[in-house]
């Protein structure tokens, strides 16, 4: 299989033409990673995002001992996108490769240079719909956090917030 | 000012604001003139939580409250946003039932985009395609941010967002929450609140992780979910098992990488 097929066989480039595909795959070729190595550092800037074509990535947050994962991602699944916006973001969670990984790198320059890419438009329809479904998420949280606030009062279990906070707060 | 003139400012605005690279000011004013024009008088109600959707709102000047139902069968706001913004389009992106409540604060003059222009538009390859789809982006990492850092303020307490249209406060709050009415006539004077008849249904598509034990899963998992989510991080609701496999073999390659 060559790279243009790994590339091909992706969900998220169903019916994209393959000359799309092999010129994004000429402007952005897919980097080889091995099994272990760190992708993004929390805190540090986001200057890209990457495409994942093969291989799982796991994010976690905090260091040493109190790293903790919180995700992980395969083929056909963007990460770090807030590298996109190109508006000094930081990176707020540490990514690193649990296979061998095949990333292909997203920076603001391509996204300039190949606007009427179909692969790209594929790319980008793909990043709105995974926001969506973050934001239906982040409500729902607030809304269970606002339904928690009122049921925890002193003395009783500890509240959502709480366990939130000795996870989360501490950075 | 003339309407064009709005709409040119409009999108110099909306490129300015959402910086994203590639969103061309006039491919934007080309978009908004394929939409059409709205005067929403203050308290309109320009969606509603949990209802289909079918239109998109550029707001071009006024005011937007976003609310989003509590128990108590009222709402409380989330944010107000300002003009230039765009409104209502996650329901567009995802064509599920609107994510939350907006309503006009001020008189709101507004371009509305429907789902079949929406849908087209978002498909091409053209630079008005493009630009669409890059405004989202921005937009949507936005509200985003803001959505977590409101996460951020109720597990801070420091949430002290007024409570709107609750029944219980109803009458004491009447200046907080302008009533919504379902068409854009002009409000009345009167600014007296109304508690809905009931709160609307949470959108099917919501799989919010469980945050007791009992629920669902151990709570440390749970915890892991929401600061996966605070995180901008896609969180797998599918399965707990998924997540745990996938932790129980970072642990081992930790364990593994202190052999070293």
């Amino acid at each position: 299989m060559t790279e243009l097929d790994v590339l091909a066989a992706l969900d998220v480039f169903a019916g994209v033409p393959r000359a799309d595909l092999h010129r994004l795959a000429t402007l952005a070729p897919p980097t080889h990673f091995p099994a272990g190595a760190p992708l993004f550092q929390e805190g540090e800037e986001a200057d890209m995002s990457l495409l994942l074509v093969e291989g799982r990535v796991e994010a976690s947050i905090g260091k040493g001992k109190k790293a903790r994962v919180i995700g992980s991602a395969g083929p056909g699944e963007i990460v770090g996108e807030q590298g996109l916006l190109g508006v000094g973001a930081r990176r707020n969670a540490t990514v690193r490769t649990l296979d061998p990984c095949q990333c292909m790198t997203l920076t603001p320059d391509l996204l300039r240079q190949a606007r009427d890419n179909a692969a790209l438009v594929a790319l980008e329809h793909k990043l709105l719909v995974t926001l969506a479904s973050r934001i239906r998420h982040s409500n729902a949280v607030v809304q269970e956090a606002w339904r928690d606030r009122r049921k925890t009062g002193p003395g009783q279990k500890t509240s959502i917030r709480d366990r939130l906070r000795g996870l989360w707060g501490r950075r | 000012m003339t309407r064009d003139d709005r709409l040119r400012l409009c999108a110099a605005e909306l490129v300015s604001r959402h910086m994203y690279p590639g969103a061309d000011p006039a491919d934007v004013e080309a978009l908004l003139a394929r939409g059409h024009r709205a005067r929403l008088a203050a308290g309109t109600q320009l969606c509603r939580e949990g209802s289909p959707g079918d239109t998109m709102f550029v707001v071009l000047h006024g005011r937007v409250q976003v609310l989003l139902h509590d128990d108590d069968g009222g709402s409380r706001q989330l944010a107000v946003v300002e003009a230039p913004a765009l409104m209502g389009h996650v329901t567009l992106v995802d064509r599920s039932p609107r994510s939350a409540t907006c309503v006009a604060l001020d008189e709101v003059d507004a371009i509305t985009l429907d789902g079949a222009t929406y849908d087209a538009a978002v498909r091409e390859t053209s630079a008005i395609g493009s630009s669409l789809r890059r405004l989202l982006i921005a937009s949507l990492v936005t509200q985003l941010s803001s959505g977590n850092a409101r996460i951020r303020a109720v597990i801070e307490g420091k949430d002290d967002q007024p409570r709107a249209r609750g029944r219980r406060e109803a009458a004491s709050r009447v200046n907080e929450a302008p009533k919504p009415r379902p068409s854009a006539r002009p409000a009345p004077t009167s600014p007296a609140t109304k508690a809905p008849s009931r709160p609307p249904p949470r959108p099917a598509a919501v799989q919010l992780p469980a945050t007791r034990t009992g629920r669902g899963g151990s709570e440390e998992e749970e915890l892991l979910k929401i600061a996966g989510l605070l995180s901008g991080w896609e969180i797998d609701t599918r399965g707990l098992d998924r997540m745990k496999v996938v932790r129980d073999e970072a642990s081992k390659r930790r364990k593994h990488h202190r052999s070293y």
